[in-house]
């Protein structure tokens, strides 16, 4: 069965408690003490009335002895007239009435409250010395006992004794804890110190009636209580002589024993639960607050660390969960974090797929575009070769030298062009792998575009050129051979793009780390959005334009391959294609 | 600050325990009394309960000094039990103490008072010991003849009015009648009519005069005796605190003895037993009491076997 979680914690600390005062020895040896000390007593206190229900018994023997002598002396006076019952009666304050009478009837009479009684029935009879008679009571219901006392010469006495009267004649108890009382042979009170029970007739109790006359016994009275008793036969009256008290009126003087060993018990209970609490409570707080504190962990979150408080290896072990709960919270907030922050993050990652996918795509369309303009570019020279090639060959035709010198010419043009392609092709191949090899030297920009310009201009095929350059020098460290194509390059791009009556311009400026060359015309330029591709290999806006789609690409390996940055802009309606070279490296120009 | 919270709410607990033990409320036993001439009951009675040491209760004694009419100022306030010492006191308890229990000390005639249902089993709130004067008055002609034979006439003072006085009438005309004694009368309803008793006495030729239980009687014993022995006849009493007064012979219980035999009684109601159901009880003892001197400033001489029956004799 489970119990309930306070009931739990409450035994267990009364529990520490006690043991921790040693209460329950304590209450053992109590009980033990106060059962021992009131066996003892209460074996006393069944002397003590044993011997008082004794003395009672002589008392009253020798009272009824008296009575009996008394009346007896009376008897045998009444020669004398009343005046003997008259003297018997006043030394015998328990008599009412007295009769003496014979054979011829009453002689004498003498009661204490009437002047002249009515004759009490016989109850002597001749041969026996001494009657009791059953016993009456009168209209006030005190019992009275009838005697009859008989003489051989035929005189007889007969008597009314206020029973309540002799009892209190003798009855002087030594003990006023104790209770006597008288009972007649029915087991009916005839005296008592208690006269309610008397007049109102009231029987003893069984166990009084049917006890084992001289020994002490024990019986439960009507209202349930303990009491302890001594009957005692009184063979003249035939009834018993019982002396008895409640037992808790004979424990009574334990009682005060008692209550101050109950008080100093409860005051050592008192003194000791509270350092046995502290100390109990010194153990379970922790535990409580560990308890507390894996429950606010089961339930997601413990707010505040736990109090260290009681013995070190208490404080230990909280200091060692709080610890674990600020992991545990820690690790908690960074999964929610991480929770949080997933989505997003696998969104970026979705997206970054995307991206790459879309390049790797794009890769793959340029590859695909990459050998399809390859292909395409080397096809056209190889077409012209063999067909050139299988004309001079054809057996059926006698072409004149002159003819044939041509054809060859066209064939070298073509088989150049594909040298060209190869070669550019692999300056490609070795940028992108970054094996492109340059050989920079430190040169003057100026004096370079100076010895270029007579080329530059016959590139220009008519159009206006104008070039505009620094007065002095500007030194920077490149790979001539490979510059120069760049430039031709771009200066071949601006007039293969720009109108036929456009200008084509070359400038050259300093920057603060670098120079930049300039080659701009007037043409419209690529696309918004295309400035970056046209460097990609094999990149034409137009498809219509003539070309491999590898210059620029190849320009700007080169200029990369140099340190610098080449790029396309539009400038006030002019398309400018630059260049940017680090300065720098001409101490001897 | 913890340590002292557990200690009080320890200490605290035991200081109720130890405080909460009921303080026994104060219960008031009045006696009321008509006058001196049963004053020496009231006192045995309030000496014998004080003895008992019951908790809380506290007697105290209202005399009237021998006016009636003042009784009911006696009654009233917080009283727990009235207790009286005679048939008026009892009376005017009975009908203007409320609710109170009243327990007599010394009542003559409780059945024919009717303030009790039976002297076995009373059942109101009305008890005590029952002094059985009434019927005594003819045993006390019979032992005034035994005292002084040579009585003859007999001047019976009463009171009418007061309940016992018939019964104790009749008691004395049928113990006269039997013991060959006239009888003379004299009703007293007051102080007053004391007047004139010895001339009664002279007239009638009384040789001794007899009181039967009256307040009026007993409060006024004095006058009584003086005109009792103006007139050269002995008085006889209903107590021994009366031969003391100056009666000549008393027969009857004797007052403080009742007194005692009432303080149990009323220890008995304390300790919770219903009055309705406590019996009433009669003295326990009755007592002869003669006082020679009286004879013999009054040239009288008891018979001395009287004197051997007598429980008492003054000199």
């Amino acid at each position: 069965m489970r119990r309930a979680p306070w009931l739990e914690r409450l035994e267990g600390r009364f529990t520490l408690a006690a043991a921790a005062a040693g209460l329950l020895p304590l209450v053992l040896v109590g009980a033990v003490a106060w059962y021992g000390l009131s066996r003892s007593y209460l074996g006393l206190a069944g002397a003590r009335i044993e011997s008082e229900a004794a003395r009672l018994q002589g008392s009253l023997d020798g009272r009824l002895e008296a009575i009996v002598g008394v009346l007896g002396e009376a008897l045998d006076a009444t020669a004398d007239g009343a005046w003997p019952l008259r003297f018997a009666a006043a030394r015998l304050p328990e008599v009412v009435e007295l009769q003496v009478r014979d054979d011829r009837g009453v002689r004498a009479r003498w009661s204490r409250f009437e002047v002249d009684p009515v004759p009490l029935p016989p109850l002597a009879r001749a041969g026996v010395p001494e009657t009791w008679g059953p016993v009456q009571r009168d209209r006030w219901g005190e019992p009275q006992l009838t005697l009859g006392l008989a003489r051989p010469s035929g005189r007889y006495l007969e008597a009314r004794l206020r029973a309540p009267v002799l009892w209190d004649a003798l009855v002087e108890l030594r003990d006023p804890a104790l209770h006597a009382y008288l009972t007649d042979g029915s087991g009916r009170i005839l005296a008592s110190s208690d006269r309610v029970e008397v007049l109102r007739g009231e029987r003893a109790p069984r166990e009084v009636r049917r006890g084992v006359a001289g020994q002490v016994f024990r019986y439960r009275d009507g209202r349930g209580a303990w009491r302890l008793a001594v009957a005692r036969d009184v063979d003249r009256l035939g009834g018993r002589l019982v002396v008895e008290a409640p037992v808790r009126g004979l424990l009574a003087p334990l009682s005060v024993p008692l209550w101050t060993l109950l008080a100093a018990m409860l005051l050592a209970m008192a003194a000791s639960y509270v350092p046995g609490w502290r100390l109990a409570r010194s153990v379970t707080r922790p535990l409580d607050e560990l308890a507390r504190g894996a429950h606010e962990l089961e339930r997601g979150r413990l707010e505040r660390p736990l109090a260290e408080s009681g013995p070190p290896e208490a404080r230990a072990t909280v200091r060692a969960f709080n610890r674990m709960a600020a992991e545990l919270e820690q690790s908690r907030l960074e999964l929610e974090d991480y929770a949080r922050h997933l989505e997003d993050r696998v969104a970026e990652r979705t997206e970054a797929l995307r991206l790459a996918l879309e390049r790797a795509l794009e890769a793959d369309r340029a590859k695909t575009r990459f050998l399809a303009s390859v292909s395409h570019e080397l096809r056209t020279p190889l077409a012209s070769i063999k067909g050139f090639a299988s004309t001079l060959l054809a057996p059926d035709v006698a072409w004149k030298p002159e003819e044939a010198a041509e054809f060859l010419r066209i064939i070298e043009s073509e088989a150049d062009r594909m040298h060209y392609l190869v070669n550019d092709l692999l300056d490609l191949a070795r940028g992108e792998r970054g094996a492109f090899a340059v050989r920079p030297a430190p040169r003057d920009a100026v004096r370079l575009l100076r010895e270029l310009e007579p080329r530059l201009r016959r590139l220009a095929r008519g159009r206006r050129f104008r070039v505009r350059l620094p007065a002095g020098p500007l030194c920077v460290r490149l790979d001539a051979e490979r510059i120069r194509s760049v430039l031709v390059n771009l200066v071949e791009n601006a007039v293969k793009y720009g109108p036929v009556d456009g200008e084509v311009a070359l400038e050259l400026d300093e920057l603060p780390e670098a120079v930049r060359f300039r080659v701009s015309d007037a043409g419209p330029g690529v696309p918004e959005g295309l400035e970056e591709r046209v460097f990609e290999p094999f990149f034409r806006a137009d498809d219509a334009t003539r070309g491999s789609g590898l210059g620029l690409a190849i320009a700007r390996t080169i200029v990369e391959a140099h340190g610098g940055t080449i790029g396309l802009t539009r400038e006030g309606g002019r398309t400018v294609a630059w260049f940017t070279l680090p300065k720098g490296g001409c101490k001897d120009a | 600050m913890k340590t002292r919270t557990a200690w009080i709410a320890w200490l605290l607990p035991l200081l109720l325990l130890g405080g909460c033990r009921k303080a026994s409320a104060e219960r008031e036993v009045r006696v009321v009394v008509s006058g001196p001439g049963r004053l020496a009951r009231a006192q045995a009675f309030a000496e014998r309960l004080r003895s008992y040491g019951l908790d809380g209760v506290r007697v105290r004694v209202c005399d009237a000094g021998g006016e009636a009419a003042r009784l009911a100022g006696c009654l009233g306030g917080s009283v727990a039990l009235y207790v009286t010492v005679g048939g008026v006191e009892t009376r005017t308890a009975v009908e203007g103490g409320g609710d109170v229990p009243v327990l007599y000390v010394g009542l003559a005639a409780s059945l024919d008072w009717g303030f009790v249902e039976r002297l076995s089993r009373p059942g109101g709130r009305v008890t005590g010991v029952d002094n059985n004067y009434a019927e005594l008055s003819g045993k006390r002609l019979q032992l005034l003849q035994l005292a002084l034979p040579e009585v003859r006439r007999v001047l019976v003072l009463y009171q009418p009015g007061v309940v016992p006085t018939a019964r104790g009438l009749v008691s004395v005309r049928g113990a006269a009648e039997g013991l060959g004694l006239e009888l003379a009368y004299r009703p007293v309803r007051a102080a007053s009519d004391l007047v004139g008793l010895e001339a009664q006495v002279v007239e009638t030729g009384a040789d001794a005069v007899l009181l039967l239980p009256s307040y009026v009687l007993e409060n006024h014993l004095g006058e009584v005796l003086a005109r009792t022995n103006a007139a050269g006849v002995p008085l006889v009493g209903l107590d021994a605190d009366q031969v003391r007064a100056g009666a000549f012979l008393a027969y009857g219980a004797d007052g403080a003895a009742m007194g005692r035999q009432a303080a149990r009684m009323a220890r008995q109601l304390f300790l919770g037993y219903p009055i309705a159901e406590m019996p009433v009880e009669r003295p326990q003892r009755m007592t002869l009491t003669i006082h020679r001197g009286v004879a013999r400033r009054l040239g009288l001489e008891p018979d001395p076997r009287t004197l051997d029956l007598a429980d008492e004799v003054l000199p």
